[in-house]
């Protein structure tokens, strides 16, 4: 119960006059690493909810990601962390409803907008489906599909439209993904049929994007699409799924961040060609190779369990596709890094990115090679 | 020479040019004499643990180095050498110094020629698949930016990710498999021949192992990157590319493909002696013909049992002899005729050529016939080398005279497992 109210917390040192004073965004983000260590100390205990602790975690870290962001725009973080402390409420919640109902008031909180009534209200007519029995199976669909719906054109609308910077938008983006996710994740054994084709939607719909897009905020948006769809595809896998459904998600945040910590205050992907700081290229490369899954960055190890959980399940074929389609991912994330080491063009974006956000890449890549062990065990045990 | 049970000899061996890489990437860019110095100097230490390794590591002995990385996805820190794969690193090692020290370079070529070097060393050694695939990647993702030209690097990246994902197919197939049979998951490389598979089934696993080494090799048709990569492309970095680069796939074919290979090569053959016929019948001189025909003839070695698998190391040897010799055009009085690097070709020729004859002639003979005229191609246009140049052709030369020898390095005998550091 704790963790929801810590980021309230640092919400409301962040709304008064304190926040807006680099000592004051300390503060807010020591409370947010104050609830990360609060979360990690609660793995271990007895009855731990070690999924929506998992997944807490996840967006615990984007925040204490986004609150070292060196010019944040205080409005915006200050949303995201209550954003952040309803997704807690979706992910650690035990009754599916109350998840829903946090999900659809962090959607409204990032971007007030009344085409997400309509997804909105088929999440709710799934939700009621799933109290009558005959109608389970069916408001299983619709509370996927609403919630998956829901998801995509919030993220766009936030990723496209939000004065906030890249990287807050990002952070918005990916905890209301963890939260959705959170949702499929405990329909996860009676998931149904129709979820792999949302899945594969998805990635489809991201990787053309990724290969097409000629703005940050497009390329951006596709990738955050390709990354929830590849996300999603654990799920039909059931359990033995949701190891690597995890990894692939954390590993998804980080990419995503940093990605778009590279990327901010750029508005065509043309001008990455004259990017002029060796680091700024360096978590640009980091960034878009993890988020295709390219090996050696984080998202690649995932792969394994994901394919062979896959093939246990008779989706071979899916499997096939989603190769290929991860193949175009990586071309299309190339482009992007080629254009950003091409020595024909001049310099003269003289951006730097944070030297946190560096920290962070070697960190979370660390992190990634090395805890996957404890993260899937833990998968697998709640599995049970 | 023995090191302590403990002592990560391996590892070592692998990270040192990466670390040199980070440290010889501190310096000011001004400071160019002190980014070369730390540079050369690991390049150098490299070597040095390289060839005592050399030593160390005879016929039938190998060194393990073994580690929990993902014990639960059942990915580990494996790394190993035996007699063969030492020759390997031993030549690694020696063309990152010779990269180094045949041009000077900025900080960025410096860097990615050390990463290059540790990747290369990584697919020598690793004993996992998920490893093997990580250095892969790592080494794919040095070169191309080693390229630095945007078209050059796209080009070169499309086919090496398209072999790349080949690979992983591969691999995540063996791995599953392992887990569906063993009862625990395994990404293993040497586990993949023990497993109980059908006939039809070995065959098209042989056929995507072969398109992995098509794709990265490369054969013909899959050759468009070569051309504007040679020309893309400094002193070291070429020397890299195609000294050290094919190495990689051929370690691929040879460790996870070869061992369960019974049969089904003709798709593989067929495509070595396009590759050798296009090389053969290019009208002018370049980079592309004589990189895919050279590896049509490593694909014929790889398929020529042992006395051919050892004919891998010779010709990537003759490739970096040919990079120096092109890499600057010298008529200077008393410089070195071309037609020397030529010489360097014709044994591991002959040797596969004459293995494969007796199985199928028809093919030898076109195969035969595209390698002559490679050859003769290549003996019209080499200029000479200039003096200076020869002096780094010498180690090649003699590395070259040396790797004659590695087919008795492949005895497998009585393995005996030197050290094996196990951290459970």
């Amino acid at each position: 119960m704790t963790l929801p109210l810590l980021p309230l917390l640092a919400a409301g040192i962040l709304s008064t006059r304190v926040g807006e004073s680099p000592w004051g965004r300390r503060l807010a983000g020591g409370v947010d690493l104050l609830a990360l260590v609060l979360a990690a100390a609660h793995w271990n205990a007895r009855d731990a909810d070690v999924f929506g602790l998992f997944l807490g975690a996840t967006i615990l870290g984007t925040l204490v990601f986004v609150v070292l962001d060196p010019e944040p725009n205080v409005e915006s973080l200050c949303r995201l962390h209550l954003g952040a402390s309803l997704a807690l409420v979706a992910v650690s919640a035990r009754e599916i409803p109350w998840s829903v109902g946090a999900i659809l008031l962090l959607g409204l909180l990032l971007r007030r907008e009344r085409l997400f009534l309509a997804p909105g209200l088929v999440a709710l007519a799934g939700l009621g489906g799933l109290f009558a029995t005959e109608w389970e199976r069916l408001g299983l669909g619709l509370l996927v599909l609403g919630l998956s719906a829901f998801w995509l054109l919030v993220s766009r609308e936030v990723l496209r439209s939000s004065p906030a910077r890249l990287v807050t938008r990002m952070a918005s983006s990916f905890v209301l993904l963890v939260a959705v996710y959170s949702v499929h994740l405990r329909s996860g054994a009676q998931f149904p049929e129709g979820g792999a084709t949302i899945a594969f939607a998805a990635l489809t719909l991201g990787v053309l994007g990724v290969l097409g897009a000629t703005r940050v905020t497009t390329f951006l948006t596709a990738f955050a699409l390709s990354r929830a769809g590849l996300v999603f595809l654990a799920l039909p896998a059931g359990v033995h799924g949701r190891g690597p459904g995890l990894l692939a998600l954390a590993a998804s945040g980080v990419s995503l961040l940093l990605l778009a910590a590279a990327l901010d205050g750029i508005e065509v992907l043309d001008d990455v060609a004259r990017l002029g700081s060796s680091p700024r290229r360096l978590v640009l490369t980091w960034g878009a190779l993890s988020a295709a899954s390219f090996p050696p960055f984080p998202g690649f190890a995932a792969a394994f369990p994901l394919a062979s959980a896959l093939f246990d399940r008779g989706y071979p074929g899916s499997l096939v596709a989603a190769a290929a389609l991860l193949f175009l991912l990586v071309l299309g994330a190339m482009r992007v890094v080629a254009r950003a080491w091409d020595s024909g063009e001049a310099r003269t974006v003289e951006a730097e990115v944070g030297r946190a956000a560096i920290a962070l890449a070697v960190l979370a890549s660390w992190f990634f090679t090395i805890a996957p062990a404890r993260l899937a065990e833990i998968a697998r045990a709640a599995g049970l | 020479m023995s090191w302590p049970p403990a002592f990560p000899i391996l590892s070592l061996l692998v990270w040192a040019p990466a670390a040199g890489a980070l440290l010889s990437a501190l310096p000011r860019e001004e400071l160019t004499g002190l980014r070369r110095r730390i540079s050369l100097g690991f390049a150098a230490a490299t070597l040095v643990l390289a060839v005592a390794l050399t030593f160390h590591v005879g016929p039938g002995e190998h060194l393990r180095e073994l580690r929990r990385w993902i014990p639960t996805l059942g990915f580990s820190y494996d790394l190993s050498l035996d007699a063969y794969r030492v020759l390997l690193t031993f030549w690694i090692a020696l063309l990152g110094l010779l990269a180094l020290v045949s041009a000077p370079s900025g900080r960025r070529a410096t860097l990615l020629v050390l990463l290059a070097e540790t990747a290369l060393l990584g697919l020598a050694t690793a004993g996992d698949g998920a490893l093997f695939l990580a250095f892969y990647g790592a080494l794919i993702l040095a070169l191309a930016i080693l390229l630095e030209r945007g078209e050059a690097m796209r080009t070169f990246f499309f086919f090496q990710s398209a072999g790349l994902a080949l690979a992983f197919c591969y691999v995540a197939i063996v791995y599953h498999l392992t887990w569906v049979q063993t009862g625990f998951p395994s990404a293993e490389i040497a586990r993949f021949s023990s497993l109980v598979t059908f006939p039809d089934f070995e065959r098209r696993m042989f056929l995507l192992g072969a398109s992995v080494f098509a794709f990265a090799a490369p054969l013909f048709p899959f050759t468009s990157w070569v051309a504007s990569a040679g020309f893309s492309l400094s002193n070291p970095g070429r020397l890299m590319l195609f000294g050290g680069f094919p190495l990689a796939s051929a370690s691929f074919f040879v460790r996870a493909v070869v061992p369960s290979y019974t049969g089904g090569e003709g798709a593989l053959v067929a495509l070595a002696v396009l590759s050798l016929l296009y090389a053969g019948l290019a009208s002018r001189r370049s980079w592309a013909a004589l990189l895919v025909g050279c590896q049509g003839l490593v694909a014929l070695a790889l398929l020529s049992g042992v006395a051919g698998r050892a004919g891998v190391l010779p010709m990537a040897l003759a490739l970096s002899a040919l990079a120096l010799w092109t890499s600057e055009p010298d008529d200077a009085p008393g410089a070195i005729p071309g037609g020397l690097a030529l010489l360097m070709f014709l044994p591991t020729a002959w040797l596969v050529l004459r293995e494969r004859w007796s199985a199928a002639p028809l093919t030898t003979a076109f195969a035969g016939l595209g390698f002559v005229l490679m050859m003769f191609h290549l003996a019209r246009s080499l200029p000479p080398l200039s003096r200076r140049r020869a002096v780094l052709l010498l180690p090649v030369v003699g590395l070259w005279a040396i790797s004659f020898l590695a087919p008795s390095r492949f005895a497998a005998g009585d393995a005996k497992v030197d050290a094996v550091q196990e951290e459970e």
